[in-house]
């Protein structure tokens, strides 16, 4: 009774000296009668029909949708390029796309910076126990696992402008209240600041990450050289923390074009479109105009703005460290 | 023979039943009946108090005696995700319920287009028609002579006021004049206090407004109206409040929820604003939310002296509709009919939520001319239904959400903080109003 299983696996050496590659190849490959071979594509058809189902099917969809005329319950019809003609003409795009790209502006020159001013403070001296640094790791990651429903709720406190934390510490100091939230000024500026509280940790862990990287004999030897603080982290550890600073910046881009939540419980992209962003524009033209075919478009263009500028930030990256 | 069962072959046989139920899953997807059969049927809505309201129909005998074997499934869902999951099922052609709540402002996304998703109940209705005020129950859901949705709310607007710090200031009322309103608003309007909190978020207050002053956002051809002179004196008016006569304040109101959030509440609370205008719904917030005030508010209709001085007007409203994917439209009616159009229904909201009905035959019940303890004893009802012949006519357009929204943005906002002219910026509506119709 037990030699059914040696007798399958002699078969197997059979099949494997008399045909490589050739039809018994082929069988093996795909499981004719050969089951086992056929496992590792069944434990992978799972991912894949999901992957193919709620991913590469809706993303050609919305493409081949950016090229229609889909306006509420009419059929769709072909209208090639014009919703992405439509697009350089519309300017309430052009101002959400404005917004969007201050917005990423400030992620990559303010937000990325401060992370690595934090990283660099919670590696350095400041924090010597690893205790504490233990702590700091967990404090910092968790405005990133905060919901945001929570970080806009607990914001729109902070803000408000009769009784907010804010204006509240203001008053205290003797400085005049301002309206966060309501003025076309300030909106913008409440929104980058809710920005940098909820990424501000993880990407200074992301830097942290990159530093522990960094050799410390390298660190030594620049000292040796006699090369102070600055110098060795200009010349020794920024050169080296270009792969993180890469990675941080893409990052950053990214999730700067695809910010909705925060502006959209906050401020809903007001007042009077100062924080209307592209993808709370995506869901008005979507959802509340309901021109299918235009927020696809948009959709598009947000995929594509990303492309570009990560292509552009990767090229960029290659010269530097060339 | 005893086979084991080796961890390649549990594993196998794992992937396998995965793939297996995954791809009797998706055949599933497209396979059910809505609503399982004509027997199970579904109700969308997005406020508690409202479900509630359409639940008690469907207990009540009305429904029962007619379909006693029906069951209705009550869905809740948040404002937005359950409009645009309305909105997206009706155009997959799949998962829409059988009766929905339509929210007045979220109307026109259903009859953009050439194909209105839902089934005309004009027919159903009948000559029940005779018995509602249409401006409130059906205007608002109706498209080119056809009738989508029925709603059960008389929204009337009307003014309520601290009588009790009004008589102290030795303010004569009720108000006849909004001069008279002003002058009063002068001798109580010190320090941080004021008379009236302005919306700046909201296209509310002026819309209410202007339909005083005899005007709309549309007219009976559905252009825009929004420039016309009786609704730039509302505009200019609600400015004048807060910046010429210091009357008003910009309401402490929040993006996510811009009419009456908590802070709203909190400044009536601490008396900062003493007066408001607004329909029963509204006025429901203050018996909810300022309970210790009760007994010192009064209300009366809206003071004349705007344009052509119309006692009232007509603000807010949610409608039953049936969709068009409905498995048993007849249950699906009889349970619209129960909650809108039977004494019993109305009442059962009357009672619950203070929503005064736009069902006529009801106005006889002794419950609707009980005084209102809250508002000083006020025969609040008796008001309601003594201006309810008064109300404007609501104009429905496929771009009513998106004109609304451009007005509160483009409009509201900037004129309620000074920043624009209010002539000028309603004028300036006007193109983009047409652009949003020519985009449709």
């Amino acid at each position: 009774m037990a030699t059914q299983p040696r007798r399958d696996e002699s078969g197997r050496a059979e099949a494997n000296k008399s045909a490589p590659g050739g039809a018994a190849s082929f069988k093996r490959r795909w499981g004719g009668g050969r089951r086992s071979t056929a496992a590792p594509y069944l434990f992978l058809l799972p991912f894949f029909a999901i992957y193919c189902t709620f991913l590469l099917y809706p993303t050609f969809s919305a493409l081949w949708l950016s090229f229609q005329e889909a306006v509420a319950l009419d059929v769709p019809s072909f209208i090639g390029l014009d919703n992405y003609v439509r697009l350089v003409q519309d300017e309430r795009y052009l101002h959400a796309l404005r917004n969007t790209t201050v917005y990423a502006l400030a992620s990559v020159f303010i937000l990325s910076p401060l992370a690595l001013a934090v990283a660099l403070a919670v590696r350095s001296f400041l924090v010597p126990s690893v205790n504490l640094k233990s702590f700091y790791r967990i404090a910092l990651f968790l405005p990133f696992i905060t919901s945001f429903v929570v970080i806009a709720l607990m914001f729109s406190l902070i803000f408000n402008k009769d009784f907010g934390l804010l204006n509240a510490f203001f008053r205290s100091v003797g400085l005049p209240e301002l309206n966060w939230l309501r003025s076309e000024r300030l909106a913008m500026v409440s929104i980058v600041l809710v920005g940098i509280w909820t990424y501000l940790g993880v990407n200074s862990l992301y830097f942290l990450a990159g530093l522990q990287n960094i050799p410390h004999e390298l660190n030594e030897a620049a000292a040796i050289d006699g090369a102070g603080r600055r110098k060795t982290f200009l010349y020794v550890t920024l050169p080296l923390l270009r792969p993180t600073i890469l990675f941080v910046v893409v990052q950053a881009t990214i999730f700067s074009y695809q910010l909705f939540e925060i502006p959209f419980l906050l401020t809903n992209g007001g007042p009077s479109d100062a924080t209307l962003f592209l993808s709370q524009y995506l869901y008005e033209v979507g959802f509340s105009q309901f021109d299918r075919g235009y927020a696809a478009a948009i959709g598009y263009s947000m995929a594509l703005i990303s492309i570009f500028l990560t292509v552009i930030q990767l090229l960029l990256y290659r010269r530097l460290t060339r | 023979m005893k086979r084991m069962l080796t961890r390649r072959g549990f594993l196998k046989a794992g992937g396998g039943a995965l793939a297996g139920a995954y791809a009797l899953g998706l055949a599933g997807c497209g396979g059910s009946e809505q609503g399982g059969s004509s027997k199970n049927l579904e109700f969308w809505g997005f406020d508690e108090g409202r479900v509630d309201f359409a639940r008690a129909a469907y207990e009540s005998k009305a429904f029962k005696s007619k379909h006693g074997d029906v069951k209705f499934n009550f869905r809740i869902l948040p404002y937005e995700q359950m409009h645009d999951k309305l909105l997206t099922a009706l155009v997959s052609g799949e998962g829409a319920p059988d009766v929905a709540d339509i929210e007045i402002s979220r109307f026109g996304q259903f009859i953009k287009g050439d194909r209105v998703p839902l089934l005309g109940l004009k027919k159903r209705i009948g000559d029940d028609i005779n018995d509602i005020y249409k401006p409130a129950a059906v205007d608002p859901w109706s498209w080119k002579g056809e009738i989508y949705g029925v709603g059960n709310e008389l929204n009337t607007v009307v003014m309520a006021y601290r009588r009790d710090i009004l008589e102290q200031a030795g303010v004569k009322l009720p108000f006849e004049t909004w001069d008279d309103v002003i002058a009063a608003g002068q001798e109580v309007s010190t320090g941080d206090k004021r008379m009236f909190a302005i919306h700046d978020l909201s296209f509310g207050d002026h819309y209410m407004l202007m339909q005083e002053a005899g005007t709309a956002y549309f007219d009976a051809n559905g252009n825009y109206n929004g420039d016309d002179p009786r609704s730039i004196e509302a505009m200019q008016f609600l400015h004048d409040l807060v910046y010429k006569h210091k009357i008003a304040a910009i309401a402490p109101a929040e993006a996510d929820n811009n009419w009456a959030p908590p802070q709203y509440m909190a400044a009536f609370r601490a008396e900062k604003f003493i007066a408001t205008w607004g329909p029963p719904w509204h006025l429901s917030y203050f018996i909810d939310q300022v309970p210790d005030q009760s007994g010192k508010w009064d209300v009366q209709e809206l003071p004349s002296g705007l344009g052509d001085s119309r006692p009232t007007a007509n603000f807010g409203g949610t409608g039953q509709a049936i969709t068009e994917q409905s498995a048993n439209p007849e249950a699906s009616w009889d349970l619209i009919r129960a909650a809108n159009l039977t004494k019993e229904g109305v009442l059962w909201d009357f009672e619950a939520r203070t929503a005064y009905p736009a069902y006529r035959p009801a106005y006889d019940d002794p419950a609707l001319a009980k005084p209102n303890e809250y508002f000083g004893g006020a025969k609040i009802g008796q008001l309601y239904s003594d201006i309810a012949s008064d109300l404007p006519p609501f104009r429905q357009s496929p771009v009513w959400p998106d004109t609304t929204e451009a007005i509160q943005r483009d409009v509201i906002t900037p004129v309620m903080n000074d920043e624009a002219d209010a002539e000028a910026a309603l004028t300036e509506m006007k193109g983009t109003v047409e652009d949003l119709q020519k985009e449709q």
